[in-house]
């Protein structure tokens, strides 16, 4: 079986955030950058699905250098095969753009039977980019997958349950498909010493636009269709409010805050 | 004597024959196990090493912490010594000749054989109760133990005949020599007298030479060819002799990290030579398990079980790797059949169970090589240390609170970074639990006040502290540890420190005897050190009384690790009014609070609470407080004390918080 | 001259929700500003009660594709029929909600197109004939503003319950137009197998929510409580250590450092004190209300919103509060 992953570097959302207060952004550099939460859970699933039905897993990303550092962690957790899609004109891709290097990709690796991917990035936090890649490719969505029931090559075929609102759809589905995977289907292990320092040496490759026949125009800032106009900070949060006066008052004031932030559905 | 000669000489051959092959059996069956582990310097310090072993194996060191069995294994072993010297002596009868009456050397040595012989019959009686009688829950009663019991008795019994019966030859005229000399068989040979001397003198060869004699060569073969536990003694002096020289508690790096193939221990190989000697020195005897905190609160652990089922590992497995080429050799993986997994992580490294062994087995090194081969070879552990790893990766603290957070406990306090200090006596080492943890928070607060109180100049790191590496260490992860230990060593070296004063004993521990490793020499006190030397100088004086009973809980890193015993116990008798109670189990034999060996951060699933049981220990002395003097312990008790729900009648505090309040 | 607005209306085996209507009042507002009409779009079996009900929330047109292929959602099947739809008729936009749903349909509607999309608006409007979009990004610590400047449509999906419904008006309708288009089944990749209702509402990892319970609770009756808060909520119940011990709670429950560790956006700590144990299981958390007797506890200093108080008293009336602010 030929299982590949999707992985991509985001900053480190759970540390501490540094912000330039003058500026009003992030201060990057001081941020940790590490393998998208998401992603994790997905190369898990890659190497739980290789356990049980052997195989070879291939880790693509598409990012700078700095993005071979996720590779490599992919590499220590004894990933066969990695691969970074890298090019100047890939840079201020939108999702779509995204997805259509990523599909490249796939696509040139050849014969991959089943893709995983998380269902989100934590710094992007779009999660479509997987529904996108198997639009592009013709190949099974599968979404908000939250356990894959079994895996049969040889007939071409894969039965996941996905967990969506009010319950568990079980759903089957033809491959090649692209299966991104939600928080919790699975515990991530981590790599082992040995691992880390094998992967440190290894040189990893490079692909860019004209090795995936990628259309230089259709990706990145050039190519994107959605452009992000404006960008307002969320202040740091501080030691926050504690609310006083009347009972009903305070009611009244924190659940208007509650509900204000759209999260209740 | 002509009919005697060929037959003694006979048996002396047979003797040097059996001997000889005894000593080759042990040679190879213990000997050339042990080293298929691999290579440790244990050939230090001679001087030393000889001293212990003379006090331990002479004078039974360790063996007096208990009355009963010290006295019984003590009037066993000396009743043994005693046999055997004046059997040794009675050697030089052939090549000399017995003259009549017989010369002093050999009265002197029939007398003591004699009071020898009554020694062991005493003991023997006293084990014989205790083993099958009492039944303590430590001891492990096999078949071998029957065996030797029963085939000693028999050669006591049949040594004391044998006397009686020449002594009963020689007439029923009363020699007052033989009464003195060799009075238990005078008495026996009194018995003996209805018959006449012929049948006597027939007894005598056949008792002498089957009866006893072969017995006795067999006895000894039987020691040296099979695995009995007599075997202890000549396996425990050795494991004395070579024997642990550093503190307890001290672990040991991974020499290459780079090079190495391998991590912690996965198969019996792959511990030390003298690893191995422990398992074959330990004796079954089980007062580990009688301390062992796991152990008496039902964990699967015991540490005495452990040693024997990796004793039993090594001896399955041991024959057989030694007959394969290196390269070909497929050995079992210890976590796979002889140690369980919540055996292993039961540990708290609290050293009680080494601090107990007579034969100084030692447990806690090889209990962290299974854990590093578990956690950086295997990455197999529970989440909850995989969260406290990550935490201490990314935060450089067990609970991932923001780095930047570290110093907000003393914002308010007007505390100096170390930098700005000027002519610093010391750097405050506040430790994670001081910086983070809201009951520990004030600890450190009472410190601080102590210390401005008495003018002196002192600094902290502030954010730039990170965790010791404790934790990471006593988990497994000593990668982790030693990339944390280089990193702190460099910001220390990078400010000058040159004297610590810890908070919390686990910080004491691993900046004092542990940074060395990695080139970090300190000068490195505890506060309760600290404290004791204010108190005794005159310059801190405790007027405000607390007039309360106290006990004091002994932390493992302070007491066994380090022996620190009586300075903290100074420092409540200096405070008017505390009047201090000790519990059943203090000093050394002190009852761990169980956060030791990375278990603060797991949670206990099976089983009673360690810390409950603690508590209960320190209920059960009626004191209203709990001193101590270290974060885990205040942490685990004070926590116990909620969870007995004891908060109206006690508290716990930390010693800085009573010397504060009685300043 | 703007072209429409159009709002895609979800339904499941057949049946649509009131939510399924929810963006049309939104949209409503948005085609008045862009001087266009609105215009709901659905794909499924037997339209006629769905394009009724959307008539009465404002849409002046319905667009369907029918057919008995499309009887049960699919994602490919769906999303082929509303690319062909957008296609056909390239509206200015096109929203979806961010249901499983209408994210699928979204997502492939727009990579059938060759474009990208904005994901989980919480804002719309229309700042000189641009229709800007704002969402929030990098774990909620930035809302960034969106423009769609190629495509066509536009296609948007929004977070659920960020816009008002609109009034029915059950006098209004208006004309559906129904387009031929059909998929094989032999071409879909995908097969509806089975689904399993959920007993359990939100699993503590997943959840967006938390009410938590501490020793504070004092029992397990004092769950119940926060069980209501939860499930009004749609969020997990969650406990603090010193709970689970006391048995008010099962372990599965446990936030912190022994426990799980959770990343909601809301996070309720009643009577929890904050210990560093606890919070090293929730600490990300987006927003942490503290309700608590103690003024010292620690939770404070990390809390959004603070509260002291008991939570006996303060709980039920802000459930008070949420069910009549949220028609429940």
């Amino acid at each position: 079986m030929k299982i590949a992953v999707c992985i991509k570097q985001v900053p480190d959302t759970e540390a501490e955030i540094k912000w330039d207060i003058p500026k009003g952004t992030l201060k990057r550099d001081g941020m940790n950058p590490v393998t998208n939460a998401f992603d994790e859970f997905a190369l898990e699933e890659a190497l739980l699905t290789r356990e049980k039905y052997d195989g070879d897993i291939v880790a693509i990303t598409m990012g700078p250098e700095k993005a071979n550092d996720v590779l490599r962690s992919a590499l220590a957790l004894t990933v066969n095969e990695v691969h970074r899609c890298t090019d100047e004109a890939f840079a201020g891709s939108d999702t779509y753009a995204t997805a259509s290097v990523l599909a490249a990709a796939l696509k040139k690796i050849g014969d991959v039977d089943v893709v995983f991917c998380g269902k989100q990035s934590t710094d992007g936090n779009t999660g479509v980019v997987g529904a996108e890649v198997a639009a592009i490719l013709g190949w099974s969505p599968l979404t908000y997958v939250s356990k894959v029931r079994q895996i049969d090559a040889a007939n071409k075929k894969i039965v996941v349950e996905r967990g969506i609102e009010g319950g568990i759809e079980v759903t089957e589905a033809k491959l090649p498909a692209v299966v991104s995977v939600i928080k919790g289907i699975n515990e991530p292990r981590l790599p082992n010493l040995m691992g880390i320092k094998k992967a440190a040496k290894v040189a990893i490759p490079q692909w860019n636009a004209d090795d995936l026949g990628v259309d230089k125009g259709k990706v990145g800032a050039a190519g994107a269709s959605t452009k992000v106009v404006e960008i307002a900070v969320a202040p740091p949060r501080g030691a926050g409010e504690i609310l006083k006066g009347e009972l009903e008052d305070i009611a009244n004031i924190v659940t208007d805050r509650l509900i204000d932030m759209k999260v209740i559905k | 004597m002509k009919v005697f000669l060929p037959i003694i000489l006979g048996f002396l051959v047979l003797f040097i024959g059996l001997l000889a092959i005894s000593a080759l059996s042990f040679w190879w069956r213990h000997y050339r196990l042990w080293f298929l582990g691999k290579e440790e310097n244990r050939s230090d310090q001679r001087a030393t090493r000889l001293k212990t072993l003379l006090a331990v194996t002479f004078g039974h060191f360790r063996f007096w912490k208990e009355l009963y069995p010290g006295t019984m294994h003590f009037l066993i072993f000396w009743g043994a010594i005693l046999i055997f010297l004046g059997k040794i002596v009675r050697l030089f009868l052939y090549p000399v000749g017995l003259t009549n009456p017989p010369q002093n050397i050999f009265k002197y040595a029939s007398f003591v054989s004699e009071v020898g012989g009554l020694l062991v019959i005493i003991g023997g009686c006293m084990a014989v109760y205790r083993r099958y009688i009492v039944k303590p829950s430590r001891l492990e009663t096999k078949p071998t133990n029957t065996l030797i019991y029963s085939w000693g008795a028999v050669l006591l019994m049949t040594g004391y005949f044998v006397k009686g019966y020449r002594i009963a030859i020689i007439g029923s005229g009363v020699v007052p020599d033989w009464l003195s000399w060799a009075p238990v068989s005078y008495f026996i040979s009194r018995f003996f007298l209805i018959l006449p001397t012929e049948p006597l003198n027939e007894l005598l060869v056949w008792h002498r030479v089957l009866i006893h004699a072969l017995p006795a060569f067999l006895f000894f073969a039987y020691v040296f060819i099979t695995r009995t536990p007599l075997q202890h003694f000549f396996l425990s002096p050795i494991n004395v002799y070579f024997h642990n020289l550093k503190s307890k508690g001290v672990l040991l790096p991974i020499p290459n990290f780079e090079e190495a193939e391998t991590f912690g221990v996965k198969e019996i190989s792959e511990l030390t030579w003298k690893q191995l000697l422990d398992l074959e020195a330990c004796t079954n005897c089980g007062r580990c398990q009688d301390v062992c905190p796991a152990h008496l609160s039902q964990k699967p652990l015991s540490p005495r079980r452990m040693t024997q089922n990796l004793k039993d590992h090594l001896r399955r497995e041991g024959p057989k790797l030694l007959a394969t080429p290196q390269d070909q050799r497929q050995p079992e993986a210890i976590m796979e059949t002889s140690v369980g997994e919540d055996e292993l992580w039961a540990c708290t490294a609290c050293m009680a169970c080494e601090e107990a062994c007579p034969v100084y087995v030692e447990q806690i090194i090889r209990n962290i090589d299974l854990r590093r081969y578990l956690v950086l070879v295997e990455t197999k552990y529970s989440s909850e240390i995989r969260l406290t790893l990550k935490n201490l990766e990314k935060s450089n603290n067990p609970w991932g609170a923001s780095r930047g957070t570290r110093a907000e406990w003393a914002k308010d306090l007007g505390v100096k970074s170390f930098a700005e200090v000027e002519n610093p006596e010391f750097l405050f080492w506040v430790g994670c639990v001081g910086s983070f943890d809201a009951r520990n928070q004030k600890v450190a607060t009472s410190m601080v006040k102590i210390l401005q109180a008495n003018d002196i100049r002192f600094g902290i790191l502030g954010n730039e502290e990170g965790c010791c590496g404790d934790p990471a260490r006593r988990i497994g992860n000593e990668y982790l540890f030693q990339t944390t230990a280089e990193a702190n060593i460099g910001i220390l070296k990078g400010y000058g420190v040159k004297k610590i004063l810890t908070l919390c004993p686990h910080c004491f521990h691993t900046l004092k005897n542990e940074y060395g490793q990695f080139g970090g020499e300190f000068q490195v006190i505890h506060h309760v050190q600290f404290l004791t030397e204010l108190i005794s100088s005159g310059k801190l004086k405790l007027t405000k009384p607390i007039d309360k009973v106290i006990t004091y809980h002994d932390s493992c890193y302070l007491g066994r690790a380090n022996r620190i015993f009586e300075a903290p116990r100074k420092i409540l008798n200096s405070i008017p009014g505390l009047k201090l109670v000790e519990m059943e189990r203090h000093h050394q034999r002190s009852f761990c609070c169980g956060a030791g060996g990375g278990r603060m951060w797991m949670e206990e699933h099976i089983g009673t609470r360690i810390n409950q049981m603690r508590t209960d220990q320190a209920i059960a002395t009626r004191a209203e407080l709990i001193g101590t003097a270290c974060p885990y312990c205040l942490t685990m008790l004070f926590d116990g004390i909620k969870e007995k729900g004891k908060e109206e009648t006690m508290a716990a505090y930390d010693l800085s918080e009573l010397v504060d309040q009685s300043m | 001259m703007a072209n429409d607005v159009w709002v895609y209306i979800e339904h499941k085996d057949g049946e649509t929700t009131p939510m399924s209507f929810e963006l049309l009042g939104i949209g409503k507002t948005l085609a008045n500003e862009l001087g266009s009409g609105l215009c709901a779009f659905v794909i499924g079996e037997n339209v006629e009660n769905t394009a009724e009900e959307a008539f009465q929330c404002g849409a002046s047109k319905v667009y369907a594709v029918e057919g008995a292929i499309f009887k049960a959602f699919n994602a490919e099947a769906y999303s082929k029929a509303a690319s062909f739809l957008l296609e056909k008729y390239k509206p200015e936009v096109a929203l979806f909600r961010a249901t499983s749903q209408g994210t699928d349909v979204a997502a492939a509607s727009a990579a059938n197109l060759g474009f990208g999309l904005c994901t989980d608006s919480i804002g719309i409007r229309v700042d000189g004939g641009q229709i800007k979009l704002t969402r929030a990004a990098f774990g909620g610590n930035y809302t960034v503003t969106v423009v769609n400047e190629k495509a066509k449509p536009q296609i948007a999906t929004v977070r659920p319950k960020s816009f008002a419904m609109s009034e029915k008006d059950t006098s209004k309708s208006g004309e559906v137009v129904k387009e031929t288009f059909t998929v094989a089944e032999a071409d879909l990749n995908t097969k509806f197998l089975e689904f399993i209702k959920s007993k359990v509402m939100v699993s503590l990892v997943e959840a967006d929510i938390i009410v938590s319970g501490g020793r504070g609770t004092g029992g397990e009756e004092g769950f119940n409580v926060l069980k209501d808060l939860a499930d009004t909520l749609g969020g997990a119940v969650g406990a603090s250590r010193a709970a689970v011990d006391s048995g008010w709670i099962p372990y599965e429950h446990q936030v912190g450092q022994t426990g799980k560790t959770v990343k909601p956006k809301i996070y309720i700590a009643c009577g929890i004190s904050g210990a560093i144990q606890h919070m090293a299981g929730m600490r990300t958390s987006d927003c942490i209300v503290a309700i608590n007797k103690d003024p010292d506890a620690p939770i404070f200093k990390n809390a959004t919103i603070g509260i002291v108080g008991d939570y006996k008293v303060v709980v039920p009336k802000m459930l008070e509060k949420f069910k009549s602010k949220l028609n429940k």
